[in-house]
């Protein structure tokens, strides 16, 4: 088995799309029309071949509860490695994006939180 | 228990007091952690590592490992097969990859890369080699 995909799942697939790329920076790498959905899915510019992020469209309803549940109590629903959590948080605090949690040390590791304006709260982690 | 839009965030602030209380004790094991990122070629003892954290043997890797998962030596060895692995991606021959990583001997190195990644040095790099002509 190999992982090849992780969901994330979105309120709405065009702003994602434009969130996760005009704003973090991923590289849109797959787009196809499925009636009014897409499968849409996204990669970071550093992991071109890696694992894709699907943008996927919250079409069902527990779902949308599960995920209010954890962002309400401000927990990511998925965690992206960078070499320099201090770094990423200035540059996207740049560009607007909000963060739950500032930098903070936990032991080996550093770790931020911040909103994907999707519904989502996104760790940023570095070892 | 209440949850609100700050719980995450307790929770880490209440988990990290509970678990690393001395900051000062983390600052000197990440120290050590990045040296060994760094130093990976070179020679490194336990009792040096341990010595630059300003701890015994003992206590040293038991506070490397409560906080990375792995022992010091296990931490060494895994850097090293990461940067193995990317030289024999890279072309690199085995005997060189071997040096570059900080193995006096072949054997040492193949039985050890083996070990970790399931396959031989020349294997890997034939199926890297293999991947990118795909």
């Amino acid at each position: 088995m190999k992982v090849r995909l992780l969901s994330v799942m979105v309120k709405n697939q065009d702003q994602a799309l434009d969130f996760y790329t005009n704003v973090l920076g991923f590289i849109k790498k797959t787009e196809i029309p499925m009636g009014e959905m897409k499968w849409l899915t996204v990669v970071p510019p550093e992991e071109p071949d890696g694992p894709e992020i699907v943008l996927e469209p919250l079409g069902f309803a527990p779902a949308a509860v599960f995920q209010q549940s954890l962002f309400d109590a401000g927990i990511p629903a998925v965690a992206f490695l960078v070499t320099d959590v201090q770094k990423e948080y200035e540059r996207l605090g740049e560009r607007g994006v909000n963060f739950s949690m500032k930098p903070t040390a936990m032991g080996a590791v550093t770790l931020a939180v911040f909103d994907d304006t999707c519904g989502n709260r996104i760790q940023l982690y570095q070892v | 228990m209440t949850i609100n839009n700050d719980y995450y965030r307790q929770e880490v602030l209440r988990i990290r007091a509970a678990l690393y209380p001395d900051p000062l004790l983390v600052e000197r094991v990440t120290g050590v952690a990045r040296l060994i990122e760094r130093d990976y070629p070179a020679r490194l003892g336990l009792k040096d590592l341990a010595g630059k954290a300003f701890l015994s043997r003992f206590h040293f890797v038991r506070v490397f490992r409560k906080m990375y998962g792995r022992t010091p030596g296990q931490y060494l060895s895994s850097v090293r097969m990461a940067e193995a692995k990317r030289l024999l991606a890279s072309g690199t021959g085995v005997k060189e990859v071997c040096e570059a990583v900080g193995f006096e001997s072949v054997a040492s190195f193949s039985t050890l890369f083996r070990r970790m990644t399931g396959v031989s040095p020349a294997a890997y790099q034939r199926s890297q080699k293999h991947r990118r002509s795909v």
